[in-house]
């Protein structure tokens, strides 16, 4: 019997809305996967109309894992979908921002405004947690338990781990454990 | 000098009380697959780092990973290693039943491990073996590449799971910490300081992988035969009087 060590790839492009449907992200491999990196996409929708608020590269191996996004256009990454501790563990995407040459005309970023980003070292630290004990009860990826989800305000991110739960502020990409 | 002396003091005890050393240890063929004329080569000098994790991963077991010389096999057309259903006629099949037309090694209980560039084309392949039977095959590109170039690090630890019996769903796999978890569940280590039982403790082989792993036949028992009581005594005096010297050299400088 043969037995291997390989891992399937996501597929060549996947979407998520927000709650509402206003916004949509989209992620994709120009290159089915050969150079492991991802483009993101971020629309905002309105009845027929499609209008593109950001688009950027991800450094992600094969993209992020998981993908929320928020009614008010944040765009919460989290880990990479390879499953090692990575230093983009979480990464929140504010839609408008300070351009490098200057505030944008539109007031939008045109790549997105990376206003946080966390190393998976960061986690156990907020959980009170050994970095040990949350791998070993990893369900999906390196940490989490459960896949992660939007708190019911909708400003916020929770993820599962190790039996507590760590927020993430969709507004200043903070965390905290409940 | 400083760092020996526990050694020395452990080999001593031993010699004096006379009790055999025992160990094991695993033999690997590993085999550079190259183009027809030799001039693409697939494995690149970072190999050490996979060889010291794969070590550490199996010294759970009291396993000792003996690398042997290199050999190479020189046909592009393996370069990209076809794997498929592994029948008769598909190259990984080929090259593990044949071992020794393609670089392997004759001994039958050492396990051969072809480096080829990729398997079946695919990024996400990083490894195949047989289970319970003597054949690796490692898709190089992608192992070295994994992780930002840091390397799918125990990939060669878990293809060796397999030739000695262990499976992704046996003997307690499956847990994201496990050596033998399925590739896509596996947490990988980004470096040797997280694996078992530094860190993160990522890796780790249950005692019933270690007593299935220690039952095949590819473990060798590596035995150190004490020696008499008046030839370990007068081994012990050389290694004094070496001390010595050493101390007068350092106090005379």
């Amino acid at each position: 019997m043969l037995s291997s060590d390989r891992i399937d790839l996501p597929p060549e492009s996947r979407e998520a809305a927000s709650p509402s449907g206003r916004f949509v992200l989209s992620v994709s491999t120009p290159d089915a996967w050969k150079s492991k990196t991802a483009t993101a996409e971020l629309v905002e929708v309105d009845g027929d109309e499609r209008r593109v608020v950001w688009t950027r590269k991800l450094p992600h191996e094969y993209g992020p894992r998981f993908t929320l996004v928020t009614d008010e256009g944040t765009v919460i990454l989290l880990d990479e979908w390879i499953n090692v501790a990575s230093s983009r563990a979480i990464t929140v995407i504010h839609p408008s921002g300070i351009h490098p040459s200057g505030i944008h005309p539109s007031g939008i970023h045109p790549s997105g405004n990376v206003i946080a980003q966390h190393a998976f070292a960061a986690i156990p630290e907020v959980l009170w947690i050994p970095g040990r004990e949350l791998v070993a009860a990893a369900r999906h990826g390196l940490w989490m338990t459960n896949p992660p989800t939007l708190g019911d305000d909708g400003k916020s991110v929770r993820a599962e781990s190790g039996g507590r739960t760590l927020v993430i502020d969709a507004a200043d990409g903070s965390l905290r454990a409940e | 000098m400083r760092n020996l002396l526990p050694t020395l003091a452990a080999c001593t005890v031993l010699l004096l009380a006379g009790d055999a050393f025992a160990g094991s240890v695993i033999n690997i063929q590993p085999i550079q697959i190259r183009s027809t004329d030799g001039s693409t080569t697939v494995v690149n000098p970072g190999m050490e780092l996979f060889e010291a994790v794969g070590d550490k991963i199996w010294d759970q077991a009291g396993i000792d990973l003996n690398f042997l010389s290199w050999t190479t096999v020189d046909d592009s057309s393996l370069l990209d290693l076809e794997v498929g259903a592994a029948t008769p006629g598909t190259e990984f099949y080929d090259i593990t039943t044949d071992p020794t037309s393609y670089g392997g090694s004759a001994n039958a209980l050492t396990i051969n491990m072809w480096f080829a560039a990729s398997l079946d084309a695919s990024p996400g392949f990083y490894g195949v073996a047989w289970v319970g039977a003597n054949g690796i095959a490692i898709g190089w590109d992608a192992v070295a590449a994994f992780n930002g170039g840091v390397g799918r690090l125990d990939t060669i630890a878990h293809e060796l799971g397999h030739n000695l019996g262990l499976g992704h769903g046996n003997f307690g796999a499956g847990g994201a910490n496990n050596l033998m978890t399925t590739g896509g569940s596996r947490s990988v280590p980004s470096s040797i300081g997280n694996v078992t039982p530094d860190g993160f403790g990522l890796d780790v082989l249950t005692s019933a992988q270690i007593t299935q792993a220690l039952s095949s036949d590819f473990v060798q028992d590596v035995q150190v035969v004490p020696l008499p009581a008046p030839v370990a005594l007068g081994l012990l005096g050389l290694g004094f009087v070496g001390l010595l010297n050493l101390r007068r050299r350092r106090a005379a400088a």
